[in-house]
């Protein structure tokens, strides 16, 4: 096969059996890769029976699409999936960079799929078309990069790369996540936690395998055409290559959407301590990149004064930025570096451990927990120190540890006293910023097939209003009024009509990435100046040496997301579900946006014009057994026949 | 006749092996790290990459380690090279570069090593960081004492 390396590993820890399988033709044009055929497999396996998240048969997929290990730039994002999250109510997915995904298809697969659990603590060592199970006893108890450390040591071989979890996923926390490549992290949906409960420490590769171009001379010049893009973003040569996404503060603050403790409200007195022109020139040392990645938004920072001292750390996001800022009322920096590595090192969503702490302050402010529950910590806004010892407190579960790692959506109902108020989750997973400032994102968050996501779709056009009338939106995006109508509430984000249309079309788009292999920096986060389908068609097609064109690309990216809809649907997931928290119900209380706040009419109305957007049963917002026929999934509705149908 | 070198800058150096990725696709026309003439060395605890490759030296252990002379020097380019007919693949030419960037071929054994694209090197046209330059000279010299001043003038500022 071309771009794809053809083959499936099957691993059952349940009795250490490893099989490999062909990779279908059907399969690969079907549902392309990375999460696509992810999604298929687990469906296969578990689609139509619900599942226990914790339980052996709970099938957890790792997947690198097509695109992955290629010259096409951006392309080492690989996805770990499972037929049920543990963060979240819905299906598992999660992905991450690095060079883990290059290197699983180096080593000669696409996709291993994980079942069973074993009984003791062993890890996946895969090296060229072979793949053995070895012990992981000395590696339990290990945080993620001591982790590498050893793995590499033990096979003397330093070309090795580790996706691995650490003391979070042994110790079952809901949202612990993978980490790939010391600080990569698959961090949403808890897969960490799904790969703790198989006991399944790591999974190891390394190979001398090629993947191998259908059409050489084409691909060349759509990997051309990519680069040229990228270089001709000045969003992303400008900011994501320079800062990475810490950028995203200068715009979210004064926007009214940077999260600010536990979400009371979208503006931080103490951002100008957060912002790239404060924090660059104290502690940046240099730029890092992702496999085959010209844009580098990694940043590695130094700390070389105060409490801090000596801490050299990558890879830490907008998110973390808020998590360990804004959200909890702090505002120096080098504590927000630490929290990031501290949630890596034990292999925690930084999300999950941010947001957990963020409500456990408020619920301290407004005096409904107190010292006793909190293991003596003083939880006032700002406490870092507190902070440190909580995230190991987490990953251990000691003490009030052991209430935040399950999440604030659980650990509510376990303290009750009206914790519940507070918690700021969709289908248990916790929101990723204030919504009431950029509403078409809100609907994005409720519809969304993982719990709110930003990387799952998001009406971005609509931070395009002040810049752009509606026919220019239109114009850059290249898509016809027809097929993507963009109008003046597209590009309004304090408007909830119009957003249906941009949703959909981004959600199938990131899904496409996803399946791919393709990072969302360049294609799904940015409409005017990124690699949009046709270009992806023209890549995958020249690789693969399949004809895949545009049309049937997107349809690709609307089947995977009629799948992963499905799948939740069988756990009960309809459009009840699908609410914001109930802060997002009341106005923001101060900063620019001051007194804007989501009408839960006018969010019917837009649900109502998804759910007929993508031919769905509006009532329930469940897919229809016509949408799946249409999109060659009758074998997929056969299935469920007397589940869902 | 103008004497070109490469310029190897480890600060730059991001570490995505951008230039394995092009060296393999265009010389074996495949995508293969573990088939390309250019590696990127990392020390990744300290954030540290080195790109590695051939250098085409003046005085080249390869060329005179090798006992049947498979081994010699492109007029044109001022490439070492490999004649691929006669090497015997003893791999006497990998073992003796001091700076280890001859590589072997995982499936076959044989030497894989810079041959500089015709002068013109993909690796170095991928590296949008610059962290590999292929430039004259004279060039060398200028671009190694600005980058490595930079510092300085700060201060002086």
């Amino acid at each position: 096969m071309y771009g794809w390396m053809g083959k499936i590993l099957e691993v059952n820890l349940d009795n250490g059996k490893i099989s490999q399988k062909t990779l279908e033709k059907e399969l690969a044009t079907g549902y392309l890769g990375g999460r696509g055929i992810n999604m298929r497999l687990i469906f296969d396996l578990a689609g139509p029976q619900r599942v226990d998240p914790l339980g052996p048969d709970n099938p957890l997929v790792f997947g690198a699409g097509p695109l992955i290990g290629t010259l096409s730039p951006c392309s080492g994002r690989f996805n770990i999936s499972a037929r049920r999250g543990m963060e979240s109510i819905t299906i598992g997915d999660s992905n991450a960079g690095g060079y883990w995904g290059p290197e699983l298809k180096f080593a000669g697969f696409d996709h291993v799929v994980i079942v069973g659990r074993s009984k003791n603590p062993v890890y996946l060592l895969i090296s060229d078309n072979h793949a053995e199970l070895k012990d992981a006893t000395h590696l339990w108890g290990k945080t993620t990069s001591e982790t590498v450390d050893i793995i590499l040591e033990d096979n003397g071989d330093p070309g090795i790369h580790v996706a691995c979890i650490g003391p979070g996923g042994e110790n079952l926390v809901s949202y612990a996540c993978v980490i790939a490549d010391r600080s990569r992290a698959a961090g949403r949906t808890g897969m960490g936690c799904v790969m703790g409960s198989k006991k399944l420490k790591a999974i190891a590769v390394h190979g001398t395998q090629g993947v191998k171009i259908a059409k050489p001379e084409l691909f060349e010049k759509a990997v051309e055409e990519a680069l040229n893009v990228i270089n001709s973003s000045v969003g992303i040569t400008q900011m994501f290559s320079n800062y990475g996404t810490l950028f995203l503060v200068t715009s979210s603050n004064p926007g009214g959407h940077f999260t600010t403790r536990n979400s009371q409200t979208g503006t931080f007195e103490g951002a100008e301590y957060l912002m790239p022109d404060y924090v660059f020139p104290r502690y940046w040392i240099k730029h890092k990149g992702c496999f085959n990645c010209p844009i580098h938004c990694t940043q590695v920072f130094e700390v070389d004064e105060g409490g801090f001292k000596g801490l050299r750390y990558d890879k830490i996001e907008y998110n973390t930025l808020y998590d360990f800022g804004s959200n909890i009322g702090n505002s120096y920096w080098p504590a927000i570096l630490k929290a990031g590595q501290l949630c890596n090192e034990y292999g925690l969503n930084i999300d999950g451990v941010g947001y957990s702490i963020a409500w456990a302050m408020e619920c301290f402010e407004k005096g409904l927990i107190n010292k006793k529950d909190t293991d003596e910590f003083d939880l006032s806004w700002g406490n870092y120190q507190a902070v440190m010892e909580l995230i190991n407190k987490i990953a251990m579960k000691e003490g009030f540890g052991d209430v935040l790692a399950e999440a604030p959506a659980r650990a509510a109902r376990r303290i009750g006293r009206g914790t519940e108020k507070y918690v700021h989750a969709i289908k248990g997973m916790t929101l990723y910023g204030d919504m009431r400032a950029r509403q078409g994102w809100g609907l994005a968050y409720c519809v969304s097939t993982r719990g709110p996501d930003h990387l799952r779709g998001s009406p971005q056009a609509e931070f395009y209003g002040g810049v752009y009338s509606p026919e220019e939106v239109q114009r850059l995006i290249g898509v016809s009024a027809e097929k993507l109508p963009i109008k003046k509430g597209t590009l309004d984000p304090l408007s909830l009509s119009d957003k249906a249309p941009i949703l959909v079309w981004t959600e199938h788009l990131c899904t496409i990435a996803d399946a791919a292999g393709i990072c969302k920096i360049p294609t799904g986060q940015n409409y005017i100046q990124n690699i949009k389908f046709p270009l992806i068609a023209r890549l995958v097609s020249a690789a693969t040496g399949i004809e895949i064109d545009e049309v049937s690309l997107e349809e690709m990216g609307e089947r995977i997301y009629n799948l992963e809809r499905v799948m939740n649907a069988v756990d009960g997931i309809t459009r009840k579900d699908e609410v914001l928290p109930p802060r997002q119900y009341e106005p923001l209380p101060s900063g620019p946006k001051k007194g804007v706040m989501v009408d839960p009419m006018r969010l019917e109305k837009a649900k109502d014009e998804y759910y007929q957007r993508r031919g769905w049963d509006s009532e329930t917002g469940l897919p229809t057994k016509k949408k799946l026929e249409e999109l060659g999934m009758k074998d997929v509705a056969e299935q469920l026949a007397g589940v869902l149908f | 006749m103008m004497k070109y070198s490469f310029l190897i800058d480890p600060d730059k150096c991001t570490g995505c092996r951008r230039c394995e990725v092009a060296c393999s696709f265009f010389k074996e026309q495949e995508c293969n790290p573990a088939k390309s003439r250019v590696r990127v060395a990392k020390e990744e605890k300290d954030f540290i990459n080195v790109p590695f490759l051939c250098v085409h030296c003046d005085k080249p252990y390869c060329q005179e380690v090798c006992p049947v002379e498979a081994i010699f020097r492109d007029e044109n380019t001022s490439a070492i090279l490999v004649n691929e007919d006669t090497c015997i693949g003893c791999r006497l030419c990998a073992i003796a570069c001091p700076i280890g960037a001859i590589y072997l071929d995982p499936e076959k054994g044989t030497i894989l090593k810079c041959d500089l694209c015709n002068g013109d090197p993909k690796c170095v046209k991928y590296c949008d960081v610059k962290a590999l330059q292929y430039i004259p000279g004279f060039l060398f010299s200028t671009l190694k004492i600005t980058e490595k001043a930079k510092k300085f003038f700060d201060l002086l500022r």
